[in-house]
């Protein structure tokens, strides 16, 4: 465990060094000034706009950094034999990209958490009011960046340094629009079984991105979003270990 | 020996596998109808409508996403000087749009049904719009729902001159009062409504409506739809007994956010409730960047 967390606190130092970082930043500063050009609307109109793009800014920015990230600290080093240097040590493979995975999200969290604390605090200055909603989103994208990061990891470890981003991004794309694919096919005259397929494929086999948002925990009492959030991070933890799991067991099995 | 520990080793890995892969299917299981069940009231409403086909396919976030984005423009279109209020009609499928991204976007179903029934004079229209934002946050009840069913009322009053219609709309509106809905609308539903209820004659006058509320009252809500009277002050009003607002701790009607309201629209530099905002929000961030600074110059001293 050890090993593993050494690796990920080291990717996450050499990440905050990066001039990303502080781009990061800047961007989180101009979604402050777009607070104050909204100010024409009414106070809940102009929480409601500066949460949704936010949040969307958020979300595109982390999925950015889980690939960015991933795929440069796993498959880059690979090929420049920069990760040579930990697998010749006592660090086994297994050890290697856990640690990898494990830092790249807690690097994600760091920076999609320093936007989500902007939009709370504007929201808070704007109504005097605490975003719960927030809170509760900044977990739900992180739940759902974490399996991204593992399907990069995964990519990473199988294919090149083209693919792994570009395979990564297909499948978060068929995560998120595996429903309408489904409806498509219903609508295109498709047989019964090819139907059937179709959903079992995208709400059972392939992790469904569309999951993971806040509207449940919204809409319904305490019990049933309690209940929706734990549900959703069971789901979240068990892609996960499936995910990674065969990247690791790919990666111990690679001739590299 | 090693054999013996390599074998326990890949049991464990396989029961972890089979573990996870049994979680994985469980919470599918559960979270899969969920989400089904949401996008139910779309898929109802789902013809051979290609927007709302893919409304269907995307997440509620990035429905609320394309409806603020939306919203933007319409408020640009609204305020335009190039069109007539009375002769936009162009506006009418952006906020249509609006509403099938994000059923629950109460504001954009008010202003369609105020600017049908009051600029373009489709009042039928106008009331089916509301009628629609109704069904679809009834259930469950949002919070802002009680708005809904008050323009509804306000609107068979005023252009229909149905009074029963209206008090049902209105004790609806009372029914779903929330401490979220506009404080100056819900005091003028309930004054509305307990006028109504006193005097159900079927004709509705304005007249005996306006002489029993207060004069702000009636003279906010005749402005915003463009047939109040000459020669009347909105500064300077008397409230007469038992009329005007509640201005008591119950937090019925709030007057700071009143008159913040005031400086809506105008430039920045203006406004001294964005000012103080401004000025709250740069000693916070200044704060944040002296602490973020002085760690980071800390932990580079430790590491030296």
């Amino acid at each position: 465990m050890g090993r593993i967390t050494a690796i990920g606190k080291y990717l996450f130092l050499e990440s905050i060094r990066d001039k990303l970082f502080i781009a990061l930043m800047l961007i989180s500063v101009i979604i402050v000034a777009g607070n104050f050009a909204l100010d024409f609307f009414e106070q809940g109109i102009q929480d409601r706009i500066i949460f949704d793009f936010g949040s969307a800014l958020a979300s595109m920015l982390g999925a950015f950094l889980c690939l960015y990230l991933t795929v440069s600290h796993v498959r880059a080093q690979l090929d420049s034999k920069q990760a040579y240097f930990i697998l010749t040590s006592e660090s086994s493979r297994t050890h290697f990209l856990v640690g990898k995975w494990l830092g790249a999200i807690a690097f994600t969290a760091f920076n999609v958490l320093i936007i989500f604390g902007e939009i709370f605090l504007i929201v808070y200055f704007n109504s005097g009011i605490f975003s719960y909603v927030s809170v509760i989103y900044f977990y739900i994208v992180m739940l759902k960046l974490s399996i991204l990061c593992s399907i990069t990891a995964f990519f990473s470890v199988t294919s090149s340094l083209v693919v792994a981003p570009a395979l990564s991004v297909f499948f978060y794309f068929l995560g998120h629009w595996g429903n309408y694919l489904t409806y498509a096919v219903a609508k295109s005259g498709s047989g019964h079984y090819t139907i059937k397929l179709c959903e079992f494929a995208t709400g059972y086999l392939l992790p469904n991105f569309k999951y993971f948002t806040a509207e449940h925990v919204v809409t319904e009492n305490f019990a049933g979003a309690a209940q929706y959030l734990a549900w959703l991070t069971l789901y979240a933890v068990a892609a996960d270990l499936i995910i990674i799991g065969a990247a690791a067991a790919v990666f111990r099995k690679k001739d590299l | 020996m090693k054999n013996y520990d390599e074998k326990k080793y890949h049991i464990f890995i396989i029961l972890l596998a089979f573990a996870a892969a049994a979680t994985f299917w469980a919470s599918a299981h559960f979270l899969k109808p969920k989400n089904d069940a949401v996008s139910l009231a779309l898929k109802n409403k789902a013809t051979m409508n290609p927007i709302v086909s893919l409304s269907l396919s995307m997440s509620k976030e990035l429905r609320q996403i394309a409806a603020s984005y939306l919203w933007l423009r319409v408020d640009e279109y609204f305020h335009s000087t190039a069109v007539r209020l009375s002769e936009n009609t162009e506006i009418v499928p952006l906020f249509k749009l609006i509403t099938i991204f994000d059923p629950t976007f109460i504001d954009a179903y008010l202003v369609l049904a105020h600017h049908l029934a009051f600029h373009l004079g489709k009042t039928e229209s106008a009331l089916n719009v509301l009628k629609d934002g109704i069904e679809n946050n009834l259930k469950p009840p949002a919070p802002r729902l009680s708005e809904l069913f008050f323009e509804s009322g306000w609107i068979s009053i005023v252009l229909k001159r149905d009074t029963e219609e209206a008090i049902v709309a209105l004790t609806a509106s009372e029914k779903y009062m929330s401490k979220e809905c506009d404080p100056d609308n819900a005091h003028l539903a309930m004054r509305l409504l307990a006028f109504l209820k006193n005097s159900l004659t079927g004709n509705f006058d304005i007249n005996a409506y306006r002489r029993n509320l207060s004069n702000e009252d009636i003279h906010k809500k005749l402005e915003e739809f463009n047939i109040c009277s000459q020669g009347q002050d909105e500064d300077g009003h008397e409230h007469g007994p038992g009329c005007g607002h509640d201005h008591g701790e119950s937090g019925d009607y709030d007057a700071a956010a009143a008159k913040e309201h005031k400086y809506s629209g105008q430039n920045p530099w203006q406004n001294p409730f964005l000012a103080a905002r401004l000025q709250n929000a740069a000693v916070l961030y200044s704060a944040l960047w002296l602490l973020l600074a002085l760690t980071m110059r800390l932990a580079r001293r430790r590491r030296q």
